[in-house]
């Protein structure tokens, strides 16, 4: 980056030491690369307001977010927009209701929004606190906060100032005092360093200087747009006095009397788009100048391709995003040499002249002549160049060497902030600040008793380490090396890690043990290590998986034997599945006949999955419908009205249905829709199977007890009674035999 | 069934009880603590105070009377209308959601939200006073549109438990409706 720099730098007006790649920063980088910061940009200006200052936040609050590091952005409530809002990738933004008085900007009183930044900060455990624009009171107010508060601080300026009205001596005291003891401050281009520099009489050493940066997507050059039997100047800007809007009404009427193929088109509004439609009325050029009015961001690039060239008259900017999004579009950019336009295209892209109209001119015509000859290079070469120079992943990673450095500097305590204030913003000023600092750090405390710290709830991160955004991702990130030596069923490797000292029984975020791990990947020696160092069998993760369910998951019949010796509970508490129900859907047989064996109930019925019974049918495991079915499972239990018999038919289980018609299951129960088996299916031999059972030439081999046995043919008469003769259903749902006994016995 | 400690997002310990009466239907009960006696003493006291030194001023025997009027009808606006003792939810599957909220005096107000007018239930956060805090709230939608919201109603409005309380009776909340759905 220092390389490409010098290429575009006219004028490299400080030595290289004091850039963000200090070799200091390097040494340092190495170890650094791991460290995650929680970052909370502060700025009064963000969506829905438009503008240079909050895309920037947003793009590198993404790049930081891509980057691993949290992002949260606290500004102002926007009209109806308060409260808290998520956007891409989880970056969480505080809408916060304090009260807009000029310009979207919030008053300051230095102390009004202490209690809801201060919340802020602690609930989401900010470690620096960025802020935005020297224009915004909210930021100024954040890092005053911050400061009381502990915390490092950046701030980045995105624009210039003069030194000579009275408006800009306030403005640069109020600067002074707030930087004085920020730890870093981000400046957008060399020039703009300098300003800050000189206004807020910083020691240079803590000021950086990081470039804007441009969406290179977004701005695509389209030659076929343009119209190429003219030449067509775009000019895109607000229409203020700053942006050099009277210069551009001297240049017009010159130019478009020497080159009769000449248009202008200019996008933006503003107060002196009256002197741009005197000039057009006075010189009758209503069809070569058109003025296109305030344009959305999305249309800029619409209006940029149509042109040849663009113009900027700016008299001054701190670092000019326009003519680089003109010369992404490919157009050849002519522009005044102020501020830190210089420092922003490289020679060959740019025709620099100086702010008065004759210079201009004869910079403009130059380029003319040279579009005439064809001497210029076409849009997509320049387009090439531009794209690599500003990106916000560059931008990202250098913000990211500021934090680190940052992050590595004390934070003054409150006696050294006062010593600083009284010594470098002047006696009164000085004295004035410190007071408010003082008063500003016994709120603090107020607020502290108030409510403590402690009490103010953590909140859940949606982007950084810890983010609960893409669960899937991040429940990896807190495992320790046993989770994955007991996963990856390594003994050796995970004998030594418990000889080492590692807790047996560490949990992740998500409740998950080692021992869940291994059971995962049904490894049994791994398991019984862990059992034997004292794990717990009976530990439950937070999607209520224990490892007995994790092995019946896996499948290992000794694993599970294992497990069951050690733990006492078959099922946990929960409601939406168990580990009999797992081995049956998955047709572990071993495993359901050895957790049959241990007593489990074999008609047990979850609600929102049924019965193993009907686990097994659904998935058309043989076996396991026949070891569920000895072991004396309900052949009419299923899911509700659902029997396993329905499900058979339904996923075409041809030796489950007859399987389940030996054991005596009711080919003619209808289900929750009203519907019998037989309707269900559409294979040839089901429909056989069931169809000789209806006819009454069904076996019964039941294994209950003999009064049940008796029971059972005249249980099913009296069902069929009670659905064909219009008394009401017997069988609400599921194994309703005791009922319909009673029923029996009672008529 | 099970009854814990947690506290409310002052620092005041509450309790939250959890029943499960079937695998359908539970209720949620939080309990804040009874109104402090110390603390009614202390209000009395003020007032009183207040109106003696008055008094003492006036020589106006009504300044006496209409302070003792006004802790008694402060008294009884504040445990009719102000102080709830216990909020229940009650969650039962297919069916629907009953709130309701007793106030110290005795007082219910109750109300039910159908399952079809349910769209889900949520931990949400938001700006209270100068704090930012999480709650708990069932999102209404109109059975017509199922996929707006168009209203929020928020739960534990008067103890406003903190996370650690509300992620319980959400996890619970939501085995239920995993179930209906």
């Amino acid at each position: 980056m220092g390389n490409r720099r010098r290429g575009h730098t006219h004028a490299p007006k400080t030595p290289p030491s004091l850039d963000t790649h200090s070799p200091n920063t390097l040494r340092h980088s190495d170890h650094e690369q791991g460290v995650k910061h929680r970052i909370c940009m502060v700025s009064d200006f963000f969506y829905p307001n438009m503008g240079g200052v909050e895309s920037h936040i947003y793009q590198l609050s993404q790049c930081l977010i891509e980057k691993g590091h949290k992002v949260v952005i606290a500004t102002h409530a926007y009209g109806d927009r308060r409260g808290i809002r998520y956007l891409t990738n989880g970056l969480k933004v505080y809408y916060l209701p304090l009260q807009v008085m000029y310009n979207q900007s919030t008053a300051t009183t230095c102390f009004h929004s202490l209690p809801l930044l201060r919340c802020v900060f602690v609930r989401e455990r900010i470690t620096i606190v960025h802020a935005h624009s020297s224009f915004s009171a909210m930021a100024h107010d954040a890092l005053f906060h911050a400061k009381t508060m502990g915390l490092n601080t950046v701030f980045t300026d995105h624009s210039l100032f003069g030194f000579a009205d009275l408006s800009s001596v306030l403005t640069n005291k109020l600067l002074t005092v707030s930087l004085c003891d920020t730890n870093h401050i981000v400046c957008v281009s060399y020039t703009s360093k300098e300003n800050t520099v000189l206004r807020a009489a910083l020691d240079p050493e803590i000021v950086s200087v990081i470039p804007n940066a441009v969406d290179p997507t977004d701005f695509t050059p389209d030659p076929s747009r343009r119209d190429n039997s003219k030449i067509t100047i775009v000019v895109i800007s607000r229409l203020v006095y700053r942006k050099g809007i009277d210069l551009l009404s001297g240049i017009i009427p010159e130019l478009c009397g020497k080159h009769p193929d000449l248009c202008f088109l200019i996008g933006g509004e503003g107060p002196k788009r009256i002197i741009l439609e005197e000039v057009r009325e006075k010189y009758q050029l209503h069809d070569r100048v058109r003025l296109l009015g305030a344009l959305d961001h999305k249309d800029v690039r619409d209006v940029l391709v149509q042109g040849h060239v663009f113009l900027n008259t700016s008299l001054t900017e701190a670092f000019c995003m326009a003519i680089v999004e003109g010369a992404s579009c490919g157009l050849h950019v002519v522009s005044t040499r102020v501020g830190g336009i210089p420092e922003v295209l490289p020679d060959e892209l740019v025709t620099l002249c100086e702010p008065s109209v004759q210079s201009l001119c004869d910079g403009l015509e130059a380029v003319i002549a040279r579009i005439r000859t064809g001497k210029v290079a076409s849009p997509a070469t320049i387009h090439r160049k531009v794209r690599t120079l500003y990106t916000w992943r560059n931008v990202a990673e250098r913000t990211e060497k500021v934090y680190n450095r940052v992050c590595r500097e004390s934070v003054l305590p409150l006696s050294a902030r006062l010593h600083r204030l009284s010594s470098h913003c002047g006696t009164v000023a000085g004295s004035i600040f410190s007071f408010v600092a003082v008063i500003n750090f016994l709120f603090l405390l107020f607020l502290q008793w108030l409510r403590p710290d402690h009490l103010i709830d953590v909140a859940i991160d949606a982007s950084g380490p810890h983010s609960r955004l893409g669960q899937h991702v991040s429940s990896w990130d807190d495992r320790t090396p046993l989770h994955d030596a007991a996963l990856q069923g390594r003994l050796l490797p995970l004998r030594r890690l418990l000889s080492q000292g590692y807790n047996v029984g560490m949990a992740t975020l998500d409740g998950i043990t080692p021992l869940h791990e291994a059971c995962v990947g049904g490894h049994f020696t791994c398991a019984k290590l862990l059992l034997e160092h004292g794990a717990d069998a009976n530990a439950v993760s937070f999607d209520e998986a224990t490892p007995l369910f994790s092995a019946c998951c896996s499948g290992n019949p000794a694993l599970v034997s294992l497990i069951l010796m050690y733990s006492s509970a078959h099922h946990p508490a929960h409601l939406l599945s168990s580990p009999l129900h797992e081995a049956a859907k998955r047709g572990h047989t071993a495993c359901v006949e050895l957790l049959l064996s241990q007593g489990v109930n074999v008609d047990m019925e979850v609600p929102s999955i049924g019965t193993p019974l009907y686990c097994a049918c659904e998935s058309k495991s043989t076996d396991c419908v026949q070891s569920l079915l000895i072991s004396g499972a309900d052949a009419q239990c299923g899911r509700g009205l659902d029997t396993p018999l329905h499900v058979a038919a339904r996923v075409g289980g041809a030796k489950e249905v007859e399987l389940l018609l030996e054991h005596g299951a009711d080919q003619s129960s209808r289900n929750s829709e009203g519907k019998k088996p037989l309707e269900l299916t559409t294979d040839q031999t089901i429909k056989h199977l069931l169809q000789t059972a209806e006819d009454g030439v069904c076996v019964y081999t039941v294994t209950g007890n003999p009064w049940e046995r008796k029971l059972r043919p005249r249980c099913e008469h009296l069902q069929r009674r009670v659905r064909g003769g219009g008394l009401p259903r017997a069988r609400s749902s599921g194994c309703n035999e005791h009922t319909t006994t009673k029923l029996l016995l009672t008529m | 069934m099970a009854e814990e400690e947690f506290t409310d997002i002052n620092g005041n310990s509450i309790s939250l009880d959890c029943q499960t009466h079937s695998a359908f239907c539970r209720e949620f009960i939080v309990t804040s603590p009874k109104l402090s006696l110390r603390k009614v003493m202390v209000y009395t006291c003020f007032i009183w105070l207040f109106a003696y030194a008055v008094f003492f001023f006036t020589e106006n025997t009504a300044v006496l009377s209409s302070a003792i009027l006004l802790t008694l009808a402060g008294m009884m606006i504040h445990i009719h209308f102000v102080k709830v003792d216990h909020e229940t939810l009650l969650i039962i599957g297919s069916l629907g959601v009953q709130l309701s909220s007793s106030y110290a005096s005795g007082r219910e107000s109750t109300t039910f939200i159908e399952m079809s007018k349910l769209k889900d239930i949520v931990i949400n956060e938001a700006v209270y006073m100068h704090s930012i805090i999480y709650y708990l709230c069932i999102l209404i939608k109109d059975p017509a549109e199922p996929e707006t919201v168009t209203s929020i109603v928020p739960l534990f409005q008067s103890s406003k438990p903190r996370l650690n309380c509300l992620v319980q009776v959400y996890r619970s909340c939501q085995e239920i409706l995993a179930q209906t759905r």
